[in-house]
């Protein structure tokens, strides 16, 4: 089972930042406290939101050429799928790992979620991709849920392929709804990450039943279904 | 010949008319944020309608083939409601920063109210923060007055002129327009501002120069294929193809890329239906288009 306990988040940090060779915004203020006390910085939500949004700008929205040697590193500190694709989405990926770590819990959690409400389609793909990578992950299934629900095909695709939260985090209704769906968007079900675990009766009744609506209707019956109907 | 429809409300729209627009050569549109007929009494109704236009209706326009922009504000209508305004406001100097957001409109003036005032200029001074040109509503009352207006708040706060697009301009309007460095901007309706065979006589007249159309569609009687139907009279009474492309493309091209955020290139490419997200090979399993090196298969992570 892959959990997040695998994952190196200070070396995946680090990686990071060091492959997009950018500065990484700060998400503090400065502040002058008591004049006892010496300027003292605070974690600002708002800087970060609009950092969190500004990173298209700030990192570029152009594709990631990783060698066999990044390739391997990142294996190395846990993430053994295909993480991105551009730049800014590794940047943002970055700036919520270095946030999960700098925040508390609960404020991590309110941001996230923030975030997601008001980001923009690359924003929101962004924090699906790196859903599995932060600390307590299960605390976001309500987001990757919402994620699950989407009519926007890039997010939905965002959580589904290559992905592997639903697999770890989701129970079984929300997980066979999301594979049915995949099934029917035309999505290959070999980029659902360990959905081979994730076999049970009730999925193989819903999608026997869903071969049954196809051919009383007429239509095509995806080939992937043989994946779901295997013994 | 290709079409930018740089006015227009597609929330208001169906699928159909998304298939007319892109079968008639309209690849590029922009959404102002306006009004949506019935008045808002919670901001959140504004944010969520700031989150489709940055989310949901880019890509609608995605499926069919049509590039989508917005442009965000607080409306000058909605600016007399103190209920919302303040926190619609708020909203903006993150909203503004998003990818999608070429400029801040519509802005301006409807019935020339003291609110409307404060807060066009507080939003001319957002637009000067983010770098963002503007879209100028002038009202349909009091149209000449509400114009000279807010061209002489515009001059006032010392935003530069050739970043603003005045818009809904008559006969009476153009030429108060261009005596400015700002651009003009003309809604072709069914019934109001202004028609085709007028916006003829009016090329005719000031030439291309700063002069833009758009169809304004919305909820009402309205047309979504107004900037082809315009190009076609031109095209009837004889104005040059050249010209009628500087007008329908290049114009509305130049000056929204003043935002930096509409890239030209990008906008001049076909879109890959069969991508349908920006390039993401996440998505698909493909890998994106390699400009030079040799990239290939799966170099992502």
């Amino acid at each position: 089972m892959i959990s997040n306990t695998m994952i190196d988040s200070e070396g995946l940090s680090d990686f990071l930042t060091t492959y997009l060779h950018a500065p990484m915004p700060d998400p503090y203020h400065s502040y002058d406290g008591t004049q006892n006390r010496a300027a003292q910085k605070v974690w600002d939500e708002k800087t970060f939101r609009e950092s969190f949004t500004g990173a298209s700008r700030r990192f570029g929205q152009t594709p990631l050429y990783l060698s066999d040697q990044d390739l391997s590193e990142l294996s190395r500190l846990g993430v053994t799928w295909p993480l991105a694709a551009t730049r800014d989405e590794f940047g943002r990926i970055a700036m919520l790992i270095a946030a999960a770590s700098e925040v508390h819990p609960a404020g991590f959690q309110s941001m996230l979620q923030r975030c997601y409400d008001e980001g923009d389609t690359r924003e929101r793909h962004s924090i699906l991709r790196a859903l599995p990578l932060l600390p307590s992950a299960e605390r976001f299934t309500s987001l990757a849920f919402d994620a699950g629900r989407s009519h926007l095909q890039p997010l939905f695709e965002a959580l589904v392929c290559d992905n592997p939260y639903p697999s770890t985090y989701f129970p079984d209704r929300p997980m066979n709804h999301m594979v049915l769906k995949a099934l029917s968007l035309g999505i290959d079900l070999d980029r659902i990450i360990g959905l081979e675990r994730r076999m049970t009766p009730e999925l193989k009744r819903m999608t026997v039943d869903y071969v049954a609506e196809r051919r009383a209707a007429g239509r095509s019956i995806p080939a992937d279904v043989r994946l779901l109907l295997r013994d | 010949m290709r079409y930018f429809d740089p006015h227009i409300h597609m929330t208001s729209r169906t699928t159909d008319d998304y298939a007319a627009m892109r079968q008639a050569g309209i690849e590029a549109v922009i959404e102002p944020a306006f009004w949506l007929g019935q008045p808002r009494s919670h901001v959140g109704t504004f944010e969520d309608y700031f989150r489709s236009l940055i989310g949901w209706e880019p890509f609608r326009a995605g499926q069919f083939g049509v590039r989508h922009f917005c442009t965000l504000s607080l409306n000058p209508k909605e600016a007399n409601n103190s209920a919302v305004a303040p926190g619609v406001f708020d909203l903006l100097s993150i909203y503004l920063q998003k990818d999608a957001v070429v400029a801040v409109g519509e802005i301006g003036y409807d019935e020339i109210t003291p609110d409307e005032e404060r807060y066009f200029q507080l939003q001319l001074e957002l637009a000067q923060r983010f770098d963002l040109p503007i879209l100028v509503h002038t009202p349909h009352r009091d149209k000449k007055r509400g114009t000279e207006r807010s061209l002489a708040l515009i001059r006032a706060v010392g935003f530069p002129e050739e970043r603003a697009l005045i818009d809904h301009n008559t006969e009476e309007t153009l030429p108060l327009v261009l005596e400015t460095g700002c651009w003009a901007g003309h809604s072709i309706y069914p019934n109001t501002k202004m028609d085709e065979s007028r916006m003829v006589a009016l090329v005719k007249r000031f030439g291309t120069d700063r002069i833009i159309i758009n169809s304004a569609a919305d909820w009402g009687v309205s047309d979504p294929l107004k900037v082809p139907k315009t190009a076609q009279a031109m095209r009837a009474s004889g104005i040059s193809e050249e010209d009628i492309e500087t007008i329908v493309w290049h114009n509305p091209a130049t000056f929204f890329s003043q935002s930096g955020k509409l890239d030209l290139c990008t906008v001049e490419q076909p879109i890959d239906q069969t991508q349908l997200w920006e390039g993401n090979s996440v998505l698909r399993g493909q890998a994106p288009t390699p400009t030079s090196g040799a990239l290939s298969g799966k170099e992502t992570v």
